[in-house]
């Protein structure tokens, strides 16, 4: 295809030392390759993970705690993995007070890439399990709400986050401001990432995704979204509560087993109902969600409705009287 | 992470008055560099690239929004940097790394030795750093505003009724968007104009009966600078008169189309 081998990598070279200057892509030629081509210094580590590591960092430039997320990148046949590349040009196009915000973005070459976000002081898991969950009503109602803004500005940009849970959940302690995190990368990539299976189950995913329904759709966030919900209030995940085999049955137990007058199209989607059949009347969220007032807890059964299209949306949910209480803010 | 390239900022519920500001707003930012229309080296190398990303497209089955996309990327990548001259090499592995980056982008698999059949042999070494390449020249902003992401709105604006009526001008007007792709005078008007001119010449096309109305609240729109709007209706007929005339010489389409039709459609083009 090309005479000079050597001729186009130091074609390739220049072309490399003009994009120095882009904002976003921060790799400079000649710089070893590290925490100094990011402009941070590391601190420590913050988590560790299946996708690579994240550590604290302070901003060389303005002295600013940043977050750095270093992705271990394997197997390159298909060139820059498609998870990463789809979550920074999303990240790069939602621009809201109640999500994370993603500064920089750098390479080491085959091998790492590097992203730079905001600092938050910690995640709502922590706050949860180190700081006793927010029994304050207030707090669990402005959390809701600052949640449930980002989720229907995601929704309205046709953007699904589809791994909303605690641990993604940041918060500024100061301001007790709450910001979206992880778009994408944590979960399992096959192809590009070593990524290792957590054991047990997860209490956040919605009833049409446990049924290997490929037709989902923003729904999904809303049900993540009551499971978070219902956390903060009990200080515990819900179907962490419910005694089951799997987090299915639990969701049944709690809601009783669908049937196709409740959810038009069960039994299509899940041929293998039977064997829940006639099993579980609800036990009722009522039974497990207590200390949450009524209105809350109607908006709880909107967001932990079985039917995906009877689910309440993000956007109708900050409508909904639960927030209309003038106290809270 | 899901999300809906061909209408990237459209609520699923209901309009929003702010995104479709922020649309509008952000365009700009989705086009290539105004400096480089004047350049003959851009306008010969992009004609090659795109001519070679179709022919890919073609002999890959993909989508058509994947090479759309790709063609997009080209443009903002070649307009912002210098076109190296004397390597063959270069077009060839920034139209392969364009259409990668677009098939991950909408969610496709594009086996790079599918790509390679086609004569774009590169190691996947070469692909990932050209890749990387175009990923911070555009800032890695890969989620484009396409004229696709307008029709929805312009439609809306018209108040139809009939859902089939909707989508079938919606489907018309992408038509005409993706044949539009292969000029590159094109590239002169924004995003939003070329869906604007689009929605027009697709209206007249299928429902005359309505086509008043139509362009009377397309061109009503405050987003939209009328003479503007005016140039590029004029350079999209020119187009399709080109078209029409490139359909009368290819044979092929005189075994599936009767000699009076097409004197109808053509005469019909005519008279817009």
């Amino acid at each position: 295809m090309w005479n000079e081998e050597s001729d186009w990598i130091g074609s390739f070279d220049a072309l490399l030392a003009r994009l120095a200057e882009c904002s976003m892509c921060s790799r400079r030629s000649g710089e070893r390759p590290g925490a100094a081509q990011m402009d941070v210094k590391i601190l420590d580590v913050a988590a560790e993970g299946g996708y690579g590591r994240v550590f604290r960092c302070l901003d060389v430039h303005t002295g600013a705690l940043v977050a750095m997320k270093q992705i271990t990148m394997v197997r390159l046949s298909q060139g820059i993995p498609a998870q990463i590349i789809r979550e920074v040009s999303l990240l790069r196009e939602l621009h809201h007070a109640n999500i994370v915000k993603l500064l920089r973005v750098g390479f080491t070459e085959n091998r790492y890439v590097n992203l730079v976000f905001e600092h938050l002081d910690y995640d709502l898991h922590q706050f949860i399990v180190n700081r006793g969950y927010p029994k304050d009503a207030t707090t669990v109602k402005s959390f809701m709400f600052q949640i449930l803004s980002a989720v229907a500005y995601c929704h309205s940009r046709k953007v699904l986050h589809r791994d909303l849970k605690p641990s993604n959940v940041l918060i500024n302690h100061s301001k007790r401001l709450i910001k979206l995190a992880d778009f994408g990368l944590a979960r399992e990539f096959a192809d590009d990432f070593l990524y290792t299976e957590k054991l047990g189950t997860s209490w956040y995913r919605a009833p049409e995704i446990l049924c290997h329904s490929r037709q989902y759709s923003t729904q999904v966030d809303l049900w993540s979204v009551g499971c978070i919900f219902a956390e903060m209030v009990i200080g515990q995940p819900l179907f962490q509560v419910i005694n089951c085999r799997d987090e299915l049955e639990g969701i049944f137990k709690l809601l009783g087993t669908p049937t196709e007058e409740t959810w038009p199209g069960i039994t299509k989607l899940m041929p293998n109902l039977h064997i829940y059949c006639s099993k579980f009347d609800p036990l009722g969220l009522e039974t497990f969600v207590t200390d949450l007032e009524p209105s809350g807890l109607n908006l709880l059964s909107m967001m932990l409705c079985l039917d995906p299209s009877k689910r309440i949306s993000a956007e109708a949910s900050l409508k909904h009287a639960y927030f209309t209480d003038v106290n809270w803010i | 992470m899901e999300f809906d390239l061909e209408d990237p900022l459209v609520s699923l519920e209901e309009e929003q008055t702010f995104t479709i500001s922020e649309l509008f707003a952000s365009e700009s930012e989705h086009v290539p560099s105004p400096n480089c229309l004047t350049s003959t080296h851009f306008r010969v190398f992009c004609c090659e690239a795109i001519s070679l990303i179709l022919q890919v497209q073609v002999s890959c089955k993909l989508d058509p929004f994947v090479a759309y996309l790709a063609i997009n990327y080209l443009h903002r990548f070649m307009s912002s940097q210098e076109i190296p001259q004397g390597k063959p090499w270069f077009l060839r592995l920034v139209v392969i790394s364009c259409l990668s980056l677009a098939s991950k982008m909408k969610n496709t698999t594009l086996s790079f030795l599918v790509i390679q059949k086609e004569g774009c042999y590169f190691k996947a070494q070469s692909i990932q750093r050209m890749e990387l390449l175009i990923l911070g020249a555009l800032k890695w902003r890969m989620r484009s505003i396409t004229p696709f992401s307008f029709l929805h709105f312009f439609i809306s604006l018209a108040e139809i009724k009939d859902q089939s009526l909707k989508q079938a001008l919606k489907s018309r007007a992408s038509e005409i968007i993706f044949n539009a792709q292969n000029d590159i005078k094109l590239l002169e008007y924004k995003p939003s104009t070329v869906a604007a001119t689009a929605l027009i010449f697709a209206s007249h096309e299928l429902f005359p009966q309505q086509y008043s109305i139509l362009r009377a609240s397309i061109t009503a729109s405050e987003y939209l600078d009328g003479e503007t709007l005016s140039k590029c209706f004029d350079l999209m007929q020119d187009m399709m008169r080109m078209e029409a005339k490139e359909l009368m010489i290819d044979t092929s389409f005189l075994s599936t189309e009767t000699p009076v039709s097409m004197l109808e459609r053509n005469t019909k083009r005519q008279r817009i």
